[in-house]
């Protein structure tokens, strides 16, 4: 039997990296397409995928048939959530009004001081960068970030992966702040 | 459509099924276009929560992504770190420094900054001008010490001087023959402990006695020889004025002293030239009065000993436009300098 893993490549680093980028594409799809849980369906995706390789299906083009089948299990999903929603719309328990807002400005209170411990983890170019950034209303905003641009002699559009990939790093670091958090029992989601 | 437009077009969920799988299968096949979609993501979050969306794609939007938990998760994460930067207050613009501003005004032509430079240059030469003043003053003080150092030396060689000048000879009224030896021994020490005086340079450090008339031209005082010439209103007339002895000069002698007598105050200022016999002048100075002694007028001529070699020369001291003394004297140098 094949090594299913061999899908994404011969070298196990490069393999890794595919698989990595490949799931979160997966994860991006079934968001986009509504999809309650898109990390649960993108890992059943790569499921079936590495599950044919092994079965010696022959994949020209992965990504192509990736998103085959992707598509098959989103169509899948869609068909079981209608058969769900007929039962669950007549069992399921609301949740206590005051118990889900005394949770949720807890989880709140909680990123808020994740968020301010992983801003003052970024370099002071880094913060004054984003601080900058996010000045301001409107026209003068955008004019605000156009300077920042020329400042950085950097296009506008590289200006603002640049932010991008400030913004994801910082909800990395959210991500795992909250679940410390959670780990030491400090938040009950 | 632009690509842009149409990322944005596919997350609004604005597009038909059929433009709509088309954007997917690219974006799962390319990495760049799937960075792309992240980044008009995150820029169409941005916009919403900050109110720049239409009605239309607002309403769109709130279909899209409110509806739904992980998307909806997306829209607070972003409003909170919105949030959060916006109660920041704005970074204040680091200031130039007092150069950098003071070069940048310039350059703009601002008064002030003219100022400031015209006042930058001011301090600068006020300092300048303190330190050449305080420099000033403090040479002056180095040369009064200096000075008051050779008026000492000088006052211990004349007193010295004085005490050794043998008596004048017996005159005729006219010419006096010069004297045998043509040379003053140098002046000898004071007596020990006179009048409380400290001890001489001469007593702590005793040298040969030269009797009158020796031509070895007497003691030295520290590196001053001092020979006396004949009286004036002695000249010479082809050479008859030649002293009868040399001058010797020692080899540590760095100064020659030639004390010539005028007449009292006849001049108020006297010119001495020495000339080597056949040869260039080595002195010509102009000495402003003449010092009183006890034996009357003298002009003293100073000069160094290095500009003397053996050999003759003429010594003339003048008065205006009236020769006063005419000297020819024969110098020998018991170790002559190197030329």
């Amino acid at each position: 039997m094949t090594d299913p893993w061999s899908v994404f490549g011969d070298d196990p680093q490069s393999a890794g990296e595919r698989f990595e980028v490949l799931r979160r594409k997966l994860v991006f799809y079934f968001e986009a397409r509504r999809c309650d849980d898109p990390e649960e369906l993108a890992h059943v995706t790569l499921e079936i995928l590495m599950r044919k390789h092994g079965e010696h299906v022959e994949v020209q083009d992965l990504m192509r048939y990736s998103y085959g089948v992707a598509r098959n299990v989103h169509y899948e999903h869609l068909r079981k959530k209608r058969a769900e929603m007929k039962y669950v719309s007549q069992q399921e328990h609301r949740p206590h009004a005051g118990a889900a807002d005394e949770g949720a400005a807890a989880r709140k209170e909680r990123r808020l001081r994740c968020l301010e411990e992983c801003v003052a983890g970024l370099s002071p170019q880094d913060r004054s960068l984003l601080t900058d950034y996010f000045k301001g209303r409107g026209r003068g905003r955008q004019e605000s970030r156009r300077r920042i641009a020329e400042q950085l002699n950097i296009s506008r559009e590289a200006l603002t992966r640049r932010i991008f990939h400030l913004k994801r790093r910082l909800k990395n670091c959210i991500d795992k702040c909250l679940e410390k958090a959670e780990a030491a029992g400090a938040v009950t989601v | 459509m632009k690509e842009e437009q149409l990322l944005g077009r596919y997350l609004l969920e604005d597009l038909s099924d059929e433009e709509r799988e088309r954007v997917e299968e690219s974006y799962l096949a390319d990495d760049d276009l799937y960075m792309k979609l992240l980044v008009a993501e995150d820029e169409l979050i941005a916009a919403y929560v900050e109110g720049e969306l239409s009605r239309r794609d607002r309403a769109k939007f709130e279909q899209a992504y409110l509806t739904n938990p992980h998307r909806l998760r997306k829209v607070e994460s972003t409003r909170e770190l919105l949030e959060f930067f916006a109660e920041k207050p704005p970074r204040p613009a680091p200031r130039p420094g007092f150069l950098r501003s003071l070069l940048q005004g310039l350059r703009g032509g601002e008064p002030r900054a003219v100022y400031a430079l015209a006042g930058l240059i001011l301090v600068v030469l006020c300092g300048l001008l303190s330190w050449a003043l305080v420099e000033r003053q403090r040479m002056r003080g180095e040369l009064e010490m200096a000075r008051e150092r050779l008026r000492r030396a000088e006052s211990e060689l004349q007193h010295q001087t004085t005490a050794q000048t043998p008596p004048p000879a017996p005159t005729g009224g006219g010419d006096a023959p010069p004297t045998a030896s043509g040379v003053e021994s140098s002046p000898t020490p004071p007596p020990p402990n006179a009048g409380g005086e400290r001890e001489t340079r001469e007593q702590k450090y005793p040298r040969r006695t030269v009797p009158d008339g020796s031509a070895a031209g007497g003691r030295a005082v520290a590196s001053v020889l001092t020979f006396t010439l004949p009286r004036p209103g002695v000249r010479t007339r082809g050479g008859s004025g030649r002293a009868a002895e040399p001058l010797v000069i020692p080899r540590r002698v760095a100064l020659v002293r030639l004390p010539v007598k005028v007449a009292a105050n006849e001049y108020t200022a006297y010119k001495v030239s020495l000339q080597k016999l056949g040869g260039p002048v080595v002195l010509a100075q102009t000495v402003s009065k003449a010092q009183a002694g006890a034996s009357g007028e003298r002009v003293n001529v100073e000069l160094p000993a290095s500009l003397l070699t053996n050999g003759d020369y003429i010594l003339k001291v003048m008065g205006e436009d009236e020769i006063l003394a005419l000297h020819q004297v024969t110098v020998v140098r018991q170790n002559p300098p190197r030329r």
